[in-house]
């Protein structure tokens, strides 16, 4: 409305303008909102996307395509006809020499500064042949092409200085290069390396006369490597003729040491059947327990790894994957780094590294099946090896296989192996090839663990359901929604099932039918539960509770502990708590002996087996306890 | 009118009263919103979309890529190339929270601005240095995670009293985006050439410390199952009860049909009852946990008994319950979950100050009094507390005439205080859902036969009362409705807890309908859309992983939520349906289907 005031009237004549300006405005704005908002959301994923980084370029230029990726597994044969198999192990930094004795890595941290060992980028070849001889070779990639720097396992190690270079980067047929230098510290004995490399054309055959398949552009060389004393007095000549292969590392050579013929030839398909032995039974734990059994004191074992060379090497590491026991009373670890899976001689005096395997990837479990020695890998495979540490096969999962693998008839010698993997797909493997002979689906995550007892396979899941599967041929037998499972326990015989719940149940259930029995209360978070001849002994964090079998009567409570060892049908049981083991009747629970664990340093886990005759105690910060029994009192 | 006719009329009733009424009523939607804020909540929704997509193929996704696994206590193993995109969900989840920070009273603005500071200082720290010396070294990724935060400090400062402007969430994505991506950017070029891949560790770390944070959405997604089982109980008696055609068809029609289902209801509660007792089939009744279940549901009518007498008016209907859930599940859930943010701000306190090179007492003392704040202690103190203090807010309330909300929280306070008793007294009441549903049908076929004895059971009671069964029933058998999603994931407490997010971010967005000075309508909408993105964020991270206990096991939250508040939930409705039925007044207090008044 205008007044006649002239400064009203003008500001009549410009308010309509204003007005389209501010709407103007609000649609550019509007406009420039739905542009820019967008925009930066994306700019950000994208931004995200390109700084996450995950691993280095590999070094060693183009030759570096020749090694073999990690976890690779190859099998050949020498002159003589011996079969060796070997792993390849790919690893970059400190952590890559950890594995070789402690001479060769306390060396190369001489002789390097440790941020260039922090970066380097190393392969292992590590081999061990039909009669059980084993050792490793350390390749380095580097500016200077694929490098040998050491070798272990043998009556005589090297440690090269300068590395020999095996390829040098890029390199190309035609090419020549050399390198010497010493071949052990000090000089004592001295390597001078000459090589050319070739085009590598076939046809290049086996003993068998096979021909092995070159596939991907392979290279030849052609090498001369003579290893002297400082004095010449000892001199060996090795001439080799090699075909190096892309992913396969050499898969053909041939040449002489010293004259005599020498030489290894891939086999492929690189099949190695398990074929069982008469492996050595240790005693059981569980059996060899008896109302007056006496612990010896506990003994802190420390680990060691021995090589015929370089003498012993002191073994440290944190143990964060569930150890397993062999039949042979060897106990299973998986090394500190995640990726090797070590097996271990124990005694009195020390634990010793019976030998290694690198199965690939990160190793999530391990266990022990008759002979085998089992184990999941973040790559989602089940690998198989046989008492030697040979891999002998290797199984393609659909997801990640965190339960541990359990035998399908734990009574048998050579029994098959069942595997649960996370997205519910139970597997029966074939013990000697690893083929499958069932695999049934429960249409839910798999939970941990998996157990087998009266020829059913019991394996609860992430929608509340413990399933029963037939061993033989991988029916469902039944199903029952008991709730969140978090340990589980079966009878051999009856098959009594005995679980703890999420909830803070325990749970008895009849094997055949999957009928609950009983339930009861158990306070505090469960760790271990074990099911008896006629008792059900389960322990949490606050309290361990035992009770009968068939109705679910407490017979005896005692405190909580950190492990549970029995089962087996065994009259005694061993509870592990915080500091102190205990050998406790299962039917009364009186405590026949009692030992105390020495502290130690933080730990976030325990775990406790019975390997052998003896208990094993293994820390997660490294310390690995043994106990054993006091011979009989009439020996004493 | 036909049968046929008929069913497909009550089907199309029962599936608006059901899914479409509650979702038009309580859903996000343009109630006025300020110019610009329509690109974010596009950018909400799609993240919060995403990230559901993330949950449901996270087993395809898994076998496609290749894990990453970590072994310790528990298993940790991520599709790799998943991570960044959890990083960008975390990222825009924050981003909303802070924007929304800037119009909001000054006491909020302030307790957010401090959480969004802390977590950028944080995501700074993962910056090492190139020696990885930790806090001695000045980095990068430090200084610019310093200079992000005095620019959100400086922003809120400056946009404290204006309106809500389009560009302020572009910018303030851009900052907080800006600190990470450097961040993490420097820490991976820095541990890459050594071999390590920081990524599932910095991941897990900032999902397993931030992820506390959703633990209220969690509980509220806990609710949110049983609040869909509620409200498909009372739609499916509408559906029956309320035919279309004239009101002379529907007297002549409705008693018979309702007969009918009120008879097959009984048959099928009751048998399930006697089955379990005398069959050991589907889920027994232990007569142990018989007593006290009675006497909850007595407890329960003694308060709306009190209630009713401190509000002169009794009769509270279901639909009234319902309709003051969504004002009432968040807040309860953030009461429960009062210890966790400053458990959040003492572990990231505790973090920025190591990264810092701050060591020493201080840092102990911090790390002490988070575990306090996790301890049982403190879990028994907050729960007895928040118990009473519901009970008591119930009473004032209805002492002001308010209806439903008093009901709602003396049964969630009651329900909340006797779940502090097992951690007092070392041992679990004996209550039990199977149990309180074996008394709930059993009262309702005693009120039944009185009703009946007495000549008031009307068409009007005998729906509610069909409504009470099946109310018995959504006690027992809720969780059924996470299952066909539990098949596709694997895992049932998954399953429910995404069921629940979605649901809740589906129908309970009626926050953000209104305004207030102190809230304004952007940030309402900003500050939903952050809590509902941010919890499934943690949830697609447990998914991925394929196991919540990797981070933080909210599954165990909704699963809490859903059986403490739930339960609750169900027990008030069943109270408001009994309490209609014995009613004297005409009021019809029949279930009735939500309908939209905009």
């Amino acid at each position: 409305m205008t007044t006649g005031n002239p400064e009203s009237i003008a500001a009549a004549v410009v308010a309509p303008p204003l007005v389209d300006a501010r709407a103007e405005h609000r649609a550019s704005a509007a406009w420039l909102a739905w542009v820019v908002t967008p925009l930066v959301v994306l700019l950000l994923s994208g931004a995200l996307d390109a700084v996450d980084q995950a691993a280095p370029e590999v070094l060693g230029g183009t030759s570096a395509r020749y090694v073999p990726p990690d976890g690779h597994r190859s099998v050949s044969t020498d002159a003589a006809g011996t079969t060796s198999v070997a792993e390849a192990s790919r690893s970059i930094g400190i952590e890559g020499i950890f594995s070789a004795p402690t001479f060769v890595a306390a060396t190369l941290f001489e002789r390097e500064l440790v941020d260039e060992l922090a970066r380097a980028q190393w392969w292992r070849s590590s081999y061990v042949d039909d009669f059980g001889e084993r050792g490793a070779d350390l390749f380095r990639l580097s500016d200077d092409g694929i490098t040998q720097v050491a070798s272990w396992g043998g009556s005589i190690g090297f440690l090269f200085d300068p590395p020999i270079v095996l390829l040098p980067a890029d390199a190309l047929p035609g090419d020549t290069w050399s390198s010497q230098g010493e071949a052990v510290v000090g000089g004592a004995l001295t390597y001078t390396a000459t090589f050319a490399a070739l085009r590598a054309e076939g046809p290049f055959t086996d003993l068998d006369g096979r021909e092995i398949p070159l596939t991907g552009g392979c290279i030849g060389t052609e090498s001369t490597i003579v290893i002297a004393s400082a004095t010449e007095s000892l001199s060996t000549t090795l001439a080799r003729s090699a075909v190096w292969c892309p992913g396969r590392g050499v898969v053909w050579s041939s040449g002489t040491i010293d004259d005599q013929p020498s030489g290894s030839f891939e086999l492929r398909p690189a099949a190695l059947p398990f074929t069982p032995t008469d492996a050595r039974l240790a005693a059981g734990w569980t059996n060899a327990l008896d109302s007056s059994s006496e612990l010896l004191p506990g003994r802190e074992l420390p680990l060691q790894a021995t090589d015929p060379f370089f003498g012993d090497s002191e073994v440290t590491g944190q143990y964060r994957v569930p150890p397993s026991e062999t039949r042979d009373g060897r106990l299973v670890t998986v090394n500190d780094q995640g990726d090797d899976v070590q097996v271990w001689n124990l005694d009195r005096v020390a634990a010793s590294l019976s030998w290694l395997g690198h199965p690939g990837g990160t190793v999530v479990s391990v266990g022990a099946v008759g002979d085998l020695v089992i184990a999941t890998t973040s790559r989602r495979q089940v690998v198989a090896y046989d008492p030697e540490g040979r891999r002998v096969w290797s199984w393609n999962a659909d997801e990640l296989v965190i339960a541990p693998p359990v035998a399908a008839s734990p009574s048998e010698a050579f029994p098959d192996v069942i595997v649960a993997a996370r997205s519910g797909t139970v597997t029966r493997l074939d013990a000697e090839r690893g083929v499958v002979l069932w695999s049934q689906p429960i249409d839910a995550d798999a939970r941990t663990p998996v157990v087998v007892g009266a020829d059913l396979v019991f394996v609860a899941d992430e929608r509340d359901h413990l399933t029963a599967l037939d061993v033989t041929t991988g029916a469902i037998v039944w199903q029952n929604e008991i709730g969140a499972v978090s340990r589980l326990a079966a009878d051999a015989t009856t098959g009594l099932v005995a679980v703890t719940l999420e909830s803070g149940s325990l749970v008895a259930l009849d094997g055949a039918s999957g009928d609950e029995r009983w339930r009861t209360a158990l306070t505090g978070a469960a760790v271990g539960v074990v099911v008896t001849a006629d008792r059900v002994v389960a322990m949490s964090e606050e309290a361990t509770v035992a009770l009968d079998s068939e109705s679910g009567r407490v017979t005896w409570r005692s405190g909580g502990g950190v492990a549970l060892v029995g089962g087996d049908r065994s009259s005694i049981i061993t509870l592990v708590q915080p500091r102190a083991i205990e050998l406790r009747s299962v039917s009364s629970g009186d405590v026949i002996d009692r030992q105390l664990i020495a502290a130690s340093g933080p730990s976030s886990s325990v775990f406790a087996r019975a390997v052998g005759d003896s208990l094993v105690v293994i820390e997660s910060n490294g310390v690995l306890r043994r106990w054993e029994l006091r011979e009989s009192r009439d020996d004493q | 009118m036909s049968v046929v006719s008929r069913a497909t009329d009550s089907i199309g009733r029962f599936w608006r009263g059901l899914i479409v009424d509650p979702i038009r009523l309580g859903r996000l939607r343009d109630t006025g919103w300020p110019s610009g804020l329509r690109p974010v909540v596009v950018v909400g929704v799609v993240a919060f979309v995403f990230a559901v997509l993330l949950i449901l193929g996270a087993p395809v996704i898994r076998s496609f890529f290749p894990l990453s696994v970590s072994v310790g206590e528990v298993v940790l193993s991520l599709p790799r190339l998943m991570l960044p995109t959890i990083f960008w969900l975390v990222i825009l989840s924050i981003a909303l929270m802070q924007t929304a920070a800037l119009h909001t009273r000054r006491r909020t603005s302030v307790v957010l601005t401090f959480m969004t500071a802390l977590i950028v200082l944080f995501l700074g720290s993962l910056d090492l240095g190139d020696g990885g010396d930790g806090g001695i070294a000045l980095t990068v990724g430090k200084i610019v995670s310093v200079l992000a935060v005095i620019a959100l400090v400086a922003l809120s400062v400056m946009r404290r009293r204006s309106t809500f402007a389009w560009w302020e969430y572009p910018l303030v994505c851009a900052i907080v985006g800006l600190s990470m991506v450097v961040s993490l950017g420097r820490s991976a070029s820095q541990s890459a050439p050594f071999g390590i891949d920081f990524g599932p560790t910095s991941a897990s770390l900032v999902v397993s410390t931030l992820g506390q944070l959703a633990v209220p959405a969690a509980l509220a997604a806990g609710i949110a199952v049983a609040e869909f089982a509620v409200v498909a109980a009372t739609s499916a008696v509408a559906a029956v009860q309320r035919p279309s055609g004239s009101e002379r068809a529907v007297s002549r029609t409705v008693p018979l049909v309702l007969v009918t289902v009120f008879v097959l209801v009984a048959v099928w509660r009751i048998g399930e009852i006697l089955l379990g007792l005398l069959a050991d089939i589907g889920d027994a009744i232990n007569p142990a946990h018989v007593p006290l279940s009675i006497g909850i549901v007595v407890a329960v009518g003694a308060l709306w008994w009190a209630i009713g007498r401190l509000r002169r008016s009794a009769s509270v209907s279901a639909d009234e319950i319902l309709g003051r859930l969504d004002s009432v599940a968040l807040p309860v859930a953030a009461a429960l979950s009062i210890a966790l943010a400053p458990l959040v701000i003492l572990l990231l306190m505790a973090q920025i100050i190591t990264a810092w090179g701050g060591e020493g007492f201080v840092v102990d003392g911090m790390l002490g009094l988070a575990d306090l704040l996790r301890g049982t202690t403190t879990v028994t103190i907050v729960r007895t507390l928040v118990g009473l203090g519901l009970i008591v807010i119930a009473v004032l309330a209805a002492r002001r005439g308010s209806r439903g909300v008093p009901e709602l929280l003396a049964t969630m306070g009651l329900f909340i205080a006797l779940s502090a008793v097992p951690l007092v007294v070392d041992e679990a009441p004996e209550w039990s859902a199977p149990a309180l549903a074996g008394v709930i049908t059993v009262g309702t076929m005693v009120l039944a036969v009185v009703l009946a004895v007495r000549r008031r059971l009307d068409a009007r009671r005998l729906a509610l009362l069909i409504v009470a069964l099946l109310l018995s029933a959504a006690m027992v058998w809720r969780e059924v409705l996470a299952d066909p999603v539990s098949l596709i994931i694997g895992a049932a407490g998954i399953a429910l807890a995404l069921f629940g997010f979605v649901w809740s971010f589906l129908t309970d967005a009626d926050v953000t309908h209104g305004e207030s000075a102190a809230y304004p309508r952007a940030s309402r909408v900003m500050l939903f859309l952050a809590n509902a993105v941010f919890g499934i964020t943690v949830l697609a991270f447990g998914a991925l992983a394929r196991d919540l206990g990797a981070s933080i096991n909210l599954d165990a939250f909704a699963q809490f939520g859903d059986q403490l508040l739930g339960t609750a939930l169900v027990l008030a409705a069943v109270a408001a349906v009994w309490s209609s039925a014995l009613a004297l007044d005409s009021a019809d207090s029949r279930p009735r289907a939500p309908s939209v008044s905009a």
